[in-house]
Parts: structure tokens; C-alpha cells; sequence
């Protein structure tokens, strides 16, 4: 596999909710690229379209949401059924085969809310199994063999105990770790974590977070990691993008993106975080005024509102786009004017 | 917790003694009792006047039902809890009459979590604000006055008041709630994860606006929060509680600096801090936390503790002080040199 060409290409993704007030472009105009073995995350408020750009790469939209521009380019493993080919997503069917195939198989994903993912009404064993059944079967081992042993990886202490469990009787932690099971059961070649320890308390959050960077290391996996923590993005990002109303703002290697960020919101954003150390922690500055209503997006760029560095005149009329367009060591790109 | 301050002061505002919170585990048709889950047991709590003390823990540790017996929500198993009502003096709420009580809730109030649950839809935000005011019979256009006071003083358009909660954002709602609790004037406001559930550009400023509240009103706040940096930011002192019991109690930057519980070490170790280049080497502690309803032998933390030795496990500690307001629950308190947030990160 090489290391250089992306696992996964987004190229100017536009997902739009038609909806009886009007529409909302939730995301617009979004491109990433995913590496093998990285963790790319995806920072932002809530709408800011971070889920939304998830959903759209796994074709599980709501029923409003419509992919209406742009490519998913996924390169489908050499071993599989798709032998190495790339796959645009766009083009699928989101209830085909080719896709069921995709999901679990190629992609994983992971939720913040693990109840959602699993059936009260089956064990944990019966559900990763039957996921197990789909996507490896290729495999001569026994799918209750695949499950055991991957239980035991997430951290069950007794996954033979654990396989006739069912969710409810699992704590929140253990949970999460039932989940990262069933999205790891079929391989994936990139794992989707969308706010996967948001609900999950500061301690367990310490816990999945090793937990998910320990299987990164082992399966080689790329991780696409969605949250609204700075913290956790530090943590555990390699490349950041970070999004405002359906836009990338701000992109770049974790290290550029905290110690050289260059677009006012990701400035602001670091100012208004307070810090752990109380030594560190002088004044906070808030951004003034709130995320806009999606259905009156402002014109030009969509921080100008909030600017504290607004141009009048360039600011409100221009969209402004990622900046260099190619990537530069120790230099992230920033879709904002003063650059331009 | 009276090291610092004598009994009785004009400083002090509460005064949490030996709380505890035991709640019945029922079972079949008779609902007989078959056990007790220890909610909140043995908690110890001292709140100045403008101070702010930050209660923190994991979920279930028992910080939101201690809030919630400190404003009688509850009647609590034993302990005390005394306020110094401006009015009434001191007064054990644990044990208060109902007249009593009425005048504790004038100059007690709460500011809750949930910006969407805390304010019934079908009011618009002149009733809800002006609702503490009408039960102590301020009316008509003197209660419209005071509400249009109210929401300049947090930040709201008086304009606004006719309207319903759905037309608020979650940062504008929970402004109402704070003006809510403010109406009253009281002297004590306890905040219930106040931003826990907002994003972190609108809890800066609510943070802001709770911090320019205290210094123009003199108010206390006793600040339940589980995230761990926006305690640092506001509270004066922290006390940290693990299954029921507060395990250490020190002012903010003693505790944040030089912990001395090895739960409080684990916790701050956790939190992912927002600069790459400063990842402390987290502890991660092994397990689940304690049942409060099937509590383990001795030290509640010992099965997690990586320090634990025999006597944990025997013997139970007491919250005793370590150096000059510093308390700690912990045997190996004075033996064991932990992580503090500052220390480089190995």
C-alpha cells in the first residue's frame, strides 16, 4: 500500500438539506484527504456540518439530506472484492450492495451514543457476529472464534462472559468498547469515530482514547475522528480540519494547527478554551455574537459577522478559498482574506 | 473544613457537615428495603461569601444530589447543612420548617444544565424570569420593570420578553436561567453544570458573564462541573468527590498544582489538554468505579488505586487536613509525591 496516495478523496463535497423553511447547505464546498494509518480530525461547533460531512462519505443521510456536488473518491482494498480499484461513493446507491459491502467492510464507524448502534433485544455476541458473518467471510474461522478474539483486544476481560450480555447490562465505557468491536469486526481500512467519547466521563475517556490509538497501531487503520474537543484533537489527531458552517476554515498537521493557527475563528477558538492549569488561565475571550441561523448564511466569508478582523468590503463579498493550495510544511492553510 | 475560618463568621455563607444522602433499594410487591445505595456519604463543604466552590467527580459520585439536598430537595439521611441566611441567620437546612425555607429560597438559588428542560416552553421568558418575583408578590408593572432589568443585566434584549424559549438559542437560554435565579437577589447560587452542555465559544461567555455577576452582586457560587478546566478557570476551591465521599478539598491552584489524592492525580491526568506539544502521560485507571450500593472494604478508590497498599483495603480513611486548608481522604497522603497539571510532561 502506499503511504502517499489517499485512502480517501473528498473533492468539493456539497450535502444540502431541502427542507420545507428552505435550504440548508450543511456542508458546502468541503475537500479532504485521508491517509493510511493517520488520524485526521474534523473540529467544530455544533452545524457546523462535521457529522454531516461523515454521514455523507457512509451514504447514511437523512432522508432531507442530498449529496448535490463533488466526489468521494475511496480506494477499495487490493484484497477484496473491489481489488484496489477507486470507487467515487457519489455514484452508489446508498441501499446497494456495493455499499453495504463499504460499510463495515472497508469503513467502520462509531457513534456517540453506543445504544444506537446495538439491539436491546440481542446479545453483544449474536450482534458482532452476525457483522462478522457479513464482512469476513473470507475467513475459516469460526465467526464466534473472530468475535471472542476481538473482544478480547477492546479490553473485555472475559469475552466469553461478555458474548451473551446484551448492551443494557454494560456500563458506558464498556459499551463504547462493544462498539469499536463491531466497527473493527469486518477490517476496516478507516475507522469513522464520530464524538465517540463526548458522553463518556473524563476518566473513561482516557481509557478509549488509548484503547483506539492501541488498535490504530495494530490494524494500521486511518482514522477519521470528529469532535468539538480541542483537547481530544490534540491528543489524538495527525492532520486537523477544522469547520465553520459547512466550510473548512482552517487545515493543517496538528502541531502547525495549535502553535501557528492563522484564521481569526481557530484563534479565537484556542483563546476561548480554559485552560487546566490555573497558573495559565487568565481571561477568557469569547467570540461575540453565535453561529448564524443556517438559513440566512452570510455573504462572503461565513465568520465575517464575528470577525474581530472583518474588511469591509472584501469580507462580506468574497468567499474566500483554502490557502496555499497546496500543502506547505509548517504552514497550514487557512481559507480567510488576510492571506489572500 | 473549619480550619480556615472560625465557626460562625460573617464570611462563611455554607456550611456542609458529614452529609449523607443514603437512598432504599426496593424489590417485589411489598417494596421491602433490601439495601441502601450510599449517594451522597460524608461530605464536607465551606462556601465563603463571593467565593466560588467548584464540587466536581465523575457521573454518579454524588455531586448533583448534594446540590440538590443543599437547597432541601431532598430530606437527607444525616449531617448538617447550615446557611447563614441574611434574615434568619444560621440554619440547618437538613432540619428547617417550611416558613423557614421560603426565605433560605430567596437567597439560595440554582442555575441547571439543561438550557432546552429548564424552561417550560408554554412561558414566555417575562413568566418564567418573573415567576420568583409574583410568588413574593411583586406584580404588574413593577415585576415587568424588574424582569426588563434582569435581562439587560445578562445580556438579553428587554424587547425579548414576550417571547417563547423555542425562539432562544441554547447560550441565550441559558442567560434566562441565569436571570431567573438572580431575580431574588440571592446570596448564594449554585450552578449545576451551568455550561456543560453548550459549545465552548458560548460558554466563554457565559463564564464571563457568571464571573462580572459575582463581582458586581458579591455572589456565592458553589460550581458543580465535571469539566475540569472550566473549574480551574472560575472556582477559588475544589473539592473533588469519588462515590459519595469528598476525597480531597483544597483552593484551586494547591489542588490543580500538588494533588494529594491519587484519584484526583488520575483525573487530572485524563483531561486532554488543547496543545499537542503538552499531553500529560494520562494514568489510566484500570476498572469501573465503585457500586455506591455495594461499596468495596476500606478506601472506596483502593481497587483502582495503582499506590494502594494493605491498610487501604482494611481500614477506611478520614478526610483529615494535609497542609493549611488542604483536606484529603487518603492513608498515603503525606508519603506519596504525585502529578500535579504543571509538572512536564514526561
Amino acid at each position: 500500500m502506499d503511504a502517499d496516495q489517499p485512502l480517501l478523496e473528498i473533492r468539493d463535497l456539497r450535502t444540502h438539506f431541502h427542507i420545507r423553511q428552505g435550504t440548508v447547505r450543511a456542508v458546502d464546498g468541503v475537500s479532504l484527504s485521508v491517509f493510511p494509518g493517520q488520524t485526521l480530525a474534523i473540529v467544530g461547533e455544533s452545524g457546523c456540518g462535521k457529522s454531516i460531512t461523515a454521514q455523507s462519505i457512509l451514504r447514511i443521510l437523512p432522508r432531507a439530506g442530498r449529496i448535490e456536488h463533488g466526489h468521494i473518491h475511496l480506494q477499495l482494498s487490493a484484497g477484496g472484492p473491489g481489488r484496489g480499484e477507486i470507487v467515487d461513493l457519489v455514484g452508489l446507491n446508498p441501499k446497494g450492495s456495493a455499499m453495504r459491502e463499504i460499510r463495515g467492510g472497508e469503513i467502520g464507524m462509531i457513534f456517540q451514543e453506543p445504544m444506537s448502534t446495538f439491539s436491546p433485544v440481542y446479545t453483544i455476541g449474536h450482534q458482532i457476529a452476525e457483522a462478522a458473518r457479513l464482512h469476513r467471510t473470507a475467513d475459516d474461522i469460526e465467526p464466534r472464534e473472530l468475535v471472542l478474539d476481538m473482544l478480547a483486544h477492546v479490553g473485555f476481560a472475559h469475552p466469553d462472559r461478555t458474548w451473551s450480555q446484551y448492551p443494557h447490562e454494560l456500563s458506558g465505557g464498556m459499551r463504547q468498547r462493544a462498539m469499536i468491536a463491531m466497527a473493527l469486526i469486518g477490517r476496516p481500512r478507516i475507522l469513522i469515530a464520530d464524538e465517540p467519547t463526548t458522553a463518556l466521563d473524563v476518566t473513561t475517556e482516557a481509557q478509549i482514547l488509548r484503547l483506539m490509538k492501541g488498535l490504530q497501531a495494530e490494524f494500521g487503520m486511518a482514522i477519521i475522528f470528529i469532535t468539538h474537543d480541542l483537547g481530544v484533537v490534540a491528543r489524538m489527531a495527525d492532520q486537523v480540519a477544522v469547520m465553520y458552517l459547512g466550510n473548512i476554515v482552517e487545515q493543517g498537521d496538528v502541531d502547525t494547527v495549535f502553535h501557528a493557527p492563522r484564521h481569526p475563528y481557530l484563534k479565537a477558538l484556542l483563546r476561548s478554551v480554559p485552560r487546566l492549569d490555573p497558573a495559565e488561565n487568565i481571561g477568557l475571550e469569547p467570540i461575540s455574537g453565535m453561529v448564524p441561523d443556517p438559513f440566512s448564511r452570510p455573504a462572503g466569508c461565513p465568520f465575517h459577522p464575528r470577525c474581530p478582523e472583518f474588511m469591509p468590503g472584501t469580507c462580506d463579498t468574497a468567499v474566500p478559498q483554502l490557502l496555499p493550495a497546496v500543502a506547505e510544511p509548517g504552514r497550514t492553510r487557512a481559507a480567510c482574506h488576510l492571506y489572500t | 473544613m473549619t480550619a480556615q475560618t472560625p465557626a460562625g463568621t460573617e464570611a462563611t455563607i455554607l456550611r456542609v457537615r458529614d452529609l449523607r444522602m443514603h437512598f432504599p433499594i426496593q424489590k417485589g410487591f411489598l417494596r421491602r428495603t433490601v439495601g441502601w445505595i450510599k449517594a451522597v456519604d460524608g461530605v464536607d463543604l465551606e462556601l465563603g461569601r463571593g467565593q466560588t466552590l467548584g464540587l466536581v467527580g465523575e457521573s454518579g459520585c454524588g455531586k448533583t444530589t448534594t446540590a440538590r439536598c443543599i437547597l432541601g430537595g431532598y430530606e437527607v439521611t444525616d449531617g448538617e447543612i447550615l446557611f447563614n441566611d441574611p434574615e434568619l441567620g444560621w440554619v440547618d437546612i437538613a432540619s428547617i420548617s417550611k416558613d423557614e425555607m421560603f426565605s433560605v429560597r430567596r437567597n439560595a438559588q440554582i442555575i441547571l444544565q439543561d438550557p432546552y428542560g429548564s424552561l417550560n416552553p408554554r412561558m414566555t421568558v417575562l413568566d418564567i424570569v418573573g415567576e420568583p418575583l409574583l410568588i413574593n408578590g411583586i406584580r404588574g408593572s413593577e415585576r415587568e420593570q424588574r424582569v426588563a432589568e434582569l435581562l439587560s443585566l445578562v445580556g438579553l434584549r428587554p424587547e425579548y420578553m414576550s417571547r417563547y424559549p423555542h425562539a432562544f438559542s441554547g447560550g441565550q437560554r441559558q442567560r434566562i436561567g441565569i436571570a431567573r435565579a438572580l431575580a431574588l437577589q440571592p446570596q448564594m447560587v449554585i450552578c449545576d453544570e451551568p455550561v456543560s452542555a453548550l459549545d465552548v465559544s458560548i460558554q466563554a461567555q457565559i463564564l464571563n458573564l457568571l464571573e462580572e455577576l459575582q463581582d458586581r452582586f458579591g455572589l456565592a457560587y458553589l460550581f458543580v462541573a465535571h469539566q475540569l478546566n472550566v473549574v480551574s478557570h472560575i472556582c477559588d476551591r475544589v473539592a473533588v468527590m469519588y462515590v459519595g465521599k469528598v476525597v480531597e478539598s483544597a483552593p484551586t491552584g494547591q489542588l490543580y498544582d500538588r494533588p494529594r489524592h491519587p484519584y484526583t492525580e488520575a483525573l487530572l491526568s485524563s483531561v486532554p489538554r488543547p496543545d499537542p506539544r503538552n499531553q500529560a502521560d494520562e494514568i489510566v485507571l484500570e476498572g469501573e468505579v465503585a457500586d455506591p450500593a455495594n461499596p468495596p472494604s476500606g478506601c472506596l478508590f483502593h481497587p483502582r488505586c495503582r499506590y494502594a497498599v494493605e491498610q487501604c483495603r482494611l481500614e477506611e480513611p478520614e478526610l483529615r487536613p494535609a497542609t493549611a486548608g488542604h483536606f484529603v481522604r487518603c492513608h498515603l497522603a503525606d508519603d506519596l509525591e504525585l502529578m500535579g497539571v504543571s509538572a512536564p510532561a514526561a
